[in-house]
Order: C-alpha cells, then structure tokens, then sequence
C-alpha cells in the first residue's frame, strides 16, 4: 500500500493560483513595478530632486537612443546633442535643436551619483551617457529627469499606501477582533465609533485632515501623517466586516467542536475563525491598496498631501495640470500609465488570490 | 460493578435574559434534577421531544455546558474524573477520552480545512503524536476505518455529500480514541438509505473499540434499532429508563405509551395513529408543580399535580409514574 | 373522478455547467378524495415535481414542450402568471415544511390569512376575518379570535403548521400540496397533524398530495404511493401494493434500509454508493450504479420503460421487462 502524500493548503492554494493566466501575467507585472521602484536608485540615471536636474534640457521631449542613422550603424545606442535656442521663428520660445553630427553615447552601469540601498552606498547606475544627460522620458520645466522621477515616485506612492495598509489593518483587526470576539457593551461602544467614521464623506475627510498639516512640518512627518490619515479613514469597512464575521462564526458548530477536541482559544481564532477571514482580508487588502494610492494621488493633486522634494505620482501630476503642458509637453502625463498599470495589475492579481483561497469556488 | 458514568440530581439551566435593563436575569432549567447511570460498553438512547432537554444533557455530560447543581461522574479506565471540579490537566485527558459527533454535516467541519487537517485536530491540539507522519498515519487509519478515499484527505468538506461529511466527522471523534461518544442526532439529516450506512458504521467500531455511546435522537425507529438501553425524556426529566426490549414492548409510562402509539407503522394495514396525545407540549419556561406530564396525561390524579414522581426502579426497569398499571 | 393529469412532465434546468435533466418524463393522476404519496429522498425531484403544478420553480426552468399539467382539460403550463393566480392559494393550494418560513415573521398571521383570501375572492375585511376564525378553528386551534391577531413566531411550531394548514383550506382548495408538511415536527405534534388533513380530505372531498421521505408516514396516511428516484418515477401503485409488495429494487432497497420500530432486530441494510449529481445522470437506468440486480449492457444502455405489473401497480425496471 502506498503512502499518499498529503498537500498543505498553502500548496493548494498556490497551485490553483498557477493555473489563472491573467493572475500569473499580473503578478508578473506587478513584481515589475515594484522592482523599479524598489531599485529606482540604481535605474535612475540622475537623481530625481532639483540637485539633478538639467539646465540645459527644460521641458526637454523624451530623448529614445537610436543604433542607427545616415552616418552608419553603432551597436552602442547613441542620442543627438541639442541645443536650447530662441528666436524670431520659434515665437520666442525656447526650443531644442538638434545636432545630427554631435553622437552621444548611451553605456551601461555606469558610475553617477551616489545613494544608499539597504544600508550600502553605491554609485552605480543602469545607464548614462558620455556627454551631457540622457531624458528617455523627457523632463520637466526645472530640467529634472522625468524617468528617474516616475521611477522614485512608484516607490513613494507604494511606501505611503503600504504603511497607510499597515495602519489599516492593524485598526481594523484591533477594533473588528474585539468587537467582534468580546460583543456586548465593547462590540456597542467601538461600533459607534467606527460607523461615525463610516458615515463622514470620505473626499472633504481627507481634506479638511490634510489642510491642517502646519507648513512647519518636514517632509518624513508629512508622511507619516498623510499615510496615517489614509489607514483612519479606511479602516471602519474592513473593522466592520470582521466584527460581523466574528459574531456569527463564533457560534458555528465546528467551533465547538474544536473545543471539544481540546484546541486552545487562540490556536481557535488562529485556525478556524482567522482562515475564514484571511482570503477577504488579503483581497480587500489587494483591492483596496490601490485606492490607498489613488487616495494620496489626489491629495498629493490638489496640494494637500506630499510635496516636493518628496514626490508621488500625485505630485507629479499635479504639476502636468497646466494647459501648457496638456498642449506642448504631454510627456508630463508618462507617469499616469505607470499609475494604471499598477492598480490595473492589483487588482487582477487580487481576484486570482481570492479565487484560488475560496474554497467554495467552482473550479472550470 | 461501579456504572461508567453516574449523573446525580442534575440541573442545567440557560438564561432567559433580562426583559429590561433593571430586571434581574431569568433562568429557566432545561435539565431538572436528572439521575442517570450508564455502563461501559453500552449504547444508551435518549429520546424526546422539543422542550425535553435531551440535547442539553448531551452537553453537559460532554462538558460543553456548565451546570451548576448536581455531579457528572466519569470512571475511566485510567481513573475518575468528576465534571464539577475539572483542572485543567483532568481537562486534557477529558477531552481525549468523551467526544461528540453533531448532528449537522455541513456546519460541523471547518470549511477553510482540509479533511486531513479537520480529523488531525485532536491529536494535534491533545499532543497525542510526536511528529507530522505519526498523525498522518493515525489519520489515515481512521480514514480507511469509516470508508473514506484517503486520496480525497486534502479536499476541503463543500466536496463531499452529507453522508461522507457525518464520516469525516466520526472520523474526527474517534481518531483520539475515546471511550464515551455523545451522537446528537447525528443522522437526522441524512437520508434513510446513508442512514443505515452511519449506523453501521457506528455499530461496528462501538464493536471494535469497546466504545460506549450515548445516542441522542427524536427519532423512536432509529433508536429502536439501533440503541441498547433507552431512556425518554420530556420537558427536562427523565420519565423512563429500560433496555430495549422493555421500553418498546413494554412501555410503562403514559408518555412513552403515547409516544410509541404515534410512530406511524410502515405496514399499512395496520393503522395505528389514529390515537393521538392531545394538546400542546408545555413551555419549557413554565414546568408544572408535581408531575411534568399531568397537561397531556389520561391519568392524571389530583396527587400528580402535587407531587413529582421520582424514578422508581422495577427490576431492570425504571419509571417516574404514581398510576402505574401494575 | 380525475382531479389533475399530469402528463409528461419533463424538466431542465439552465445552469453554469449546461442544461441539466432534473424530472424525467413524470406522469401520473391525482383523484378527488385521495391522498397520493410521493416519496423520495433528497435529489428524486419529489419538490420539483409539486412546484410545477403551481408553475413555482425557479426561472431557469425548462418545461418540455410536451409538458402537460391538465386541470379540467386545460395545460396549466401554458398560462402565464396572471391565469396561474387561482392556481396559487384557490384551487390549489400549498403548505410548507417550514411553517416559520411561510408566514411573514412582521405581519399578524390572521392580516395574511385575509390578504389570501381577499386574492382569491371577493370578500369584505369583515366577511374575511370572519371566515378566517372559522378556519383556525376547524384546524383546532383553541380561542382563534384573539390568537388570530398574533405573529408567527407567538406560535408552536404545531400550532404554526396548523394555521398555514388553515390558511390552506381557508379557499376551499380542490387540491391540496403538502411538501414535507410534518418532518419539522414532533412526532406526537406529526400524528394529530395526519389525523387533521385525513379528516379534512374526507369532510371535502378534496385531492392531496403529499410529499415526505417517511415511508412508515406514506403507510398511514396515502392511498397510493409514487416512488421517485431522480427525477423518475420507479414504481407506483396502492399504498399495499408498493409497502407489501415493493417490486423495483430500489423500493425494497429503501425499505430494508428503514428502521423499523415493530421489528427492532432488523439488521438495516444501507444502499451502497451516493446518489449521482445532476450533471453526472447516467445513460440507461437512473439507479444502475446502486442497484443490486444490475444487468450488464442492459440498464446502462436503455431507460427502462413503465410496465403494469398487477393491477393499476407499475414500475420502471428492466427486470420485469419480459
């Protein structure tokens, strides 16, 4: 007789979670995403703040290295020089020209300015050229490198929300858990609370929070601030929804009978009411996150949230809000895709996880 | 020969609430003052209808209700443990040794667990094996016992039927080994051709393990084939106790009288339902002064209405009734 | 006299994994004055089959076009909702299992027994309380004028089921549907319940069918009995010709399995297998797999056809195919 082999329910679950194609294509995405914000120093050929930024490029188009012209083929990619000029015929305003003689060439890991990662200083980057600045995404109307901005500003947006969620959960598990295990005069007390939250307009909420942050503020207490604010408003749905779940599976059968077998109170809440609940939690978490992002963003848009020199997606389009740049210089708007990308792929990746935990999903 | 389990003058009561927030709190007994004796190797049935508290003493004997007046007294093989003053060793070995399969297969089992991991609990929570493969193993030898596909351990419960469910769930009760099994209805929900299948399954591994049983049903033809001893209960009293073949052929009490007179007969040339008990089942909230059947009883007298017949004992055979016909 | 015809009744259900067989070619006739049994256990189509004559399954339904439920010669299937409303609560009329669930839990049970009526006939609120008395009292329940002004939940659960039962009768029904009306009930609560519709069935004259798993309740209250097994009907005939009788092997499969309180030493003997899911319906007979008098290339080709084996006693076997 053969010994069968029995799987764990994390295996299973992950199994399941292979067999999605979209889930698996997002997820890859996703991972994308969060690498070049986690490495954005090191993609980053410039630094994002206004110490790097470009003089001689302001409002500069997006610069894409080519191999190939009229004067011959060069496996190293290489980009124009240019030149700010302004004259009569450009209706004074400043305009690059380009020089078809003048090669620059792109090379690779190069040494440019110095940052530190996990604690090491390093000063290498993933490209540069050998004269002047290379702006694959263009820049902006100080000159600072747009491409190396995106990058940093998928960092910063997924750290704000990613502590935001933290707060989030940790409220939510707090005030649900308890209310929801302990009911009576708790679950009374900390249901009010949470429903007054609920109840306030999420939108003029974060506004009228954010307008009292005092000018005297650094940039780190702002965001800790803004991130604190998006967990509070956040959390009473989730607190809700477990407090609710909580009440009535405590009652359920199988959990007497786990106690008839012995089982602990916390192994109870940790093997039996908590797994009900972790699929939601991981989903909501997953589903939300990204409006935890767009939540900052548009603070962020409108001046209330971040500000420069700390910058998020939201940041940055807010400086894109002028029809100046809507008419001349939409490379501005390059960070939106980024932006959609990743909520985009949130969001499929949280559908495949939920699918793949739920139990009770019919499998095609 | 000292009984496995001896109950003396149990009471069981719930809450009632409160009707407002200044009132005290009510209690209404849903046991009263039950005397019971079970021995080993036995399958006991309990039997009654709404109101009459057969669940509760289910769970009080198996310690899953606290009770505040009387004793619950269990002789193990490895020694005595007495419900009213449990510590929490004593707790331990309690929970190894007296188990309870519920009556319903779909909310019983853990929906987020695996089969493997539902039937491994106990042993896992009791520390009763040293390592994963030894539990794996007493897990899967339960298994086989009560005919499950031991390569469906890692499904999660919603795939199996209900009749496989109840299977899942003996199969938990006993992976402990046990030596008392509270059943609570435990195949009301099953339909009669799985029925049968539950029930012999349960005879054979009560054959096997020496278990005792303690089976609780609403259902007189279940209990009737399946049970050793019966005892029927009505509005929290016990108001017979007599093996099998006394209570069914034999019946002394006028509950148990009319009880059996409205089990239909499945030979239908014999009609025999046509004499039916009158009137309602008492609120439990209200239990008369004297005896708790004087409502609906044909016999009853002046003297039932004051006094509360206690259970006496005929031989073999004990019955709580003053108007007895012999 | 023939009360209702049901011919045919085949049906469909449109769900996620495809169009799924759930009644297979039912017929049979219900008479004026007879109780007809239907029993089954879960999956036979027992409930389907009561919910069509009121046309009350879900909307993914599908009725063969065949289909016939014929009430004075007209195919109660093809009228739409508003000829169904006699059909609903008049001239048929329905009671429960669940007598929790089918008065609203917000509203007097004596307010809903007057909104029934007031549908069906044209009575004054006066006229229609009156009448509604009179019914919970016919059903014994004790000082209806005033209990007739509680809620549903003031009420036993046999007192519950009394009352729908009035409210049942309360039109004066030629045919009365009862789907599991006493398994929620116990047992000495079920007998007076029996006892109330037989004496009911006999002051009227009226047609009931009565659904139930309960051979041994079948027993003592039906005349005739249809034995359903997923979605067919295996053998029909007199209570005395099926129970005394039983010819189609599941029948005595399901009787060798019940426990019997008269023959205590019976050893129960289970049907080994599980019924199969909808969407696993097997070619040839729907009880092959189970079945132990299963003949190879025989009943996993062909659907048994109905053969009259004594007299008005049919079942669907291939055994008695010669």
């Amino acid at each position: 007789m053969s010994r069968t082999e029995i799987l764990s329910q994390k295996q299973l679950v992950f199994q399941r979670f292979k067999k999605n194609k979209s889930a698996k294509i997002a997820t890859f995405f996703l991972f994308f995403l969060i690498s070049l914000g986690i490495f954005s120093n090191f993609l980053s050929p410039y630094k994002p703040t206004i110490a790097g930024a470009d003089k001689d490029y302001i409002n500069g188009a997006p610069q894409i290295p080519r191999f190939w012209d009229e004067n011959g083929f060069s496996i190293r990619p290489f980009l124009y020089s240019t030149e700010r000029t302004r004259s009569i015929e450009t209706n004074f305003r400043w305009v690059e020209t380009v020089n078809k003689e003048e090669r620059r060439y792109v090379y690779f890991f190069v040494k440019g300015w110095e940052y530190t990662f996990l604690g090491i200083t390093f000063d290498r980057h993933l490209f540069g050229v050998d004269k002047g600045q290379i702006h694959i995404f263009g820049t902006d109307d100080t000159g600072k490198d747009i491409f190396s901005r995106t990058l940093k500003a998928i960092f910063i947006s997924l750290a704000v929300g990613l502590l935001g969620l933290v707060i989030k959960l940790f409220m939510s598990l707090l005030v649900g858990g308890l209310a929801g295990y302990f009911g009576g005069w708790v679950d009374s007390i900390l249901s009010a609370i949470t429903d007054a939250i609920r109840t306030i307009p999420p939108i003029p909420l974060f506004m009228a929070l954010a307008a009292f942050i005092p000018d005297t503020w650094s940039a780190e207490m702002r965001f800790f601030y803004i991130a604190t604010i998006l967990g509070l408003v956040d959390f009473p749905t989730l607190a809700r929804r477990l407090r609710t779940h909580l009440l009535s599976e405590r009652n359920q059968e199988y959990i007497l009978a786990a106690q008839l077998c012995g089982t602990s109170t916390f192994k109870i809440i940790y093997k039996h009411l908590l797994p009900s609940f972790t699929s939601y939690i991981i989903v909501d978490t997953l589903i939300n996150f990204p409006y935890m992002i767009l939540a900052e963003t548009s603070l962020s848009f409108i001046g209330l949230g971040l500000q420069d020199p700390v910058n998020s997606i939201g940041v940055m389009l807010e400086n894109a809000t002028k029809t100046d740049v809507l008419l001349n210089y939409q490379w501005y708007y390059i960070p939106t895709l980024f932006f959609i990308a990743l909520v985009m792929a949130f969001v499929y990746v949280g559908d495949g996880i939920r699918d793949a935990a739920d139990p009770y999903r019919v499998q095609k | 020969m000292s009984s496995f389990i001896k109950v003396n003058n149990l009471d069981v009561q719930y809450s009632r609430g409160r009707r407002s927030l200044f009132e005290k709190e009510e209690f209404f007994k849903a046991v009263d003052n039950v005397n019971l004796s079970i021995n080993k190797g036995k399958i006991v049935g309990l039997v009654g209808e709404s109101g009459s508290g057969k669940s509760t003493l289910g769970r009080a004997l198996l310690g899953a209700k606290e009770f505040h007046h009387g004793s619950i007294h269990y002789n193990f093989e490895e020694g005595s443990i007495d419900l009213s003053n449990l510590s929490k060793k004593n707790l331990r070995d309690f929970r190894s040794k007296v188990q309870l399969i519920f009556q319903d297969p779909y909310n019983s089992l853990s929906p987020r667990m695996t089969v493997r991991d539902i039937i491994a609990e106990p042993l896992e929570a009791l520390g009763m094996t040293k390592s994963k493969s030894e539990t794996d193993n007493r897990v899967i030898e339960i298994a086989q016992k009560c005919q499950l596909n031991i390569n469906h351990l890692n499904r999660f419960p919603h795939s199996f039927s209900g009749g496989q469910r109840q299977r899942i769930s003996i199969a938990r009760s006993l992976v402990a080994q046990p030596e008392f099994i509270v059943a609570d209805e435990s195949v009301a929900a099953l339909d009669v051709s799985i029925q049968a299948g539950i029930l012999q399954l349960l005879k054979s591994i009560q054959n096997e393990m020496g278990l005792t049983i303690m089976f609780i049903s609403h259902d007189l033809s279940v209990i009737s084939n399946f049970c050793d001893e019966v005892a029927v209960m009505y509005l929290g009293k016990i108001v017979e106790y007599a093996p099998k073949n006394e209570i069914f052929l034999k019946p002394k009490h006028p509950y148990t009288q009319a009880l059996l007179n409205a089990v239909p007969s499945i030979n239908p040339h014999k009609k025999n339902i046509q004499k039916t008990l009158e009137g309602e089942i008492p609120s439990i909230y209200d239990r008369p002064q004297g005896c708790v059947f004087q409502s609906r009883c044909s016999k009853v007298t002046d003297q039932c209405r004051q006094n509360e017949p206690s259970l006496k004992k005929f031989h073999n055979h004990e019955v709580a009734c003053i108007n007895l016909d012999d | 006299m023939t009360l209702v015809k049901i011919e045919n009744l085949k049906i469909h259900f449109d769900t996620d994994e495809g169009q799924l067989l759930a009644l297979d070619d039912v017929s049979f006739n219900v008479d004026q004055g007879e109780i007809l049994g239907i029993a089954g256990e879960s999956g036979s189509g027992k409930s389907i089959t009561a919910k069509s004559l009121m046309q009350l399954n879900d909307e993914n339904a599908i009725y063969d076009q065949n289909s016939k439920v014929l009430y004075e010669n007209q195919n109660l299937l093809e009228f739409d909702d508003e000829k169904m409303i006699p059909y609903r609560g008049k001239i048929f009329s329905m009671v429960f299992q669940e007598p929790m669930a089918s008065f609203a839990p917000a509203i007097r049970i004596g307010d809903q027994m007057i909104e029934q009526l007031q549908i069906h006939e044209q009575l004054s609120d006066e006229a229609a309380r009156q009448r509604s008395i009179e019914a919970l009292t016919s059903v014994g329940i004790p000082n209806a004028k005033n209990l007739i002004d509680q809620y549903s939940y003031e009420f036993s659960g046999g007192m519950r089921q009394r009352a729908m039962i009035a409210m049942a009768l309360s039109t004066n029904p030629k045919l009365l549907i009862a789907d599991e009306p006493t398994t929620a009930l116990d047992v000495t609560i079920q007998a007076q319940i029996i006892n109330l519709i037989k004496k009911e069935v006999q002051n009227r004259n009226m047609g009931v069918i009565f659904i139930t798993h309960d051979l041994a309740l079948l027993a003592q209250t039906a005349d005739r009995i249809l034995i359903m097994y997923m979605g067919k009907i295996v053998e029909s005939g007199t209570v005395f010709q099926v129970l005394t009788n039983p010819q189609h092997p599941y029948t005595k499969a399901l009787i060798e399995s019940s426990p019997n309180i008269e023959n205590f030493q019976k050893k129960l003997l289970p049907i080994g297998g599980e019924v199969p899911l909808l969407k696993d319906r097997p070619q040839g007979c729907v009880f092959q797999n189970r079945c132990s008098q299963f003949i190879n290339n025989k009943c996993d080709k062909d659907s048994p056809l109905i053969k009259e084996i004594e007299d008005n006693h049919f079942i669907s076997c291939h055994l008695h195919h010669e």
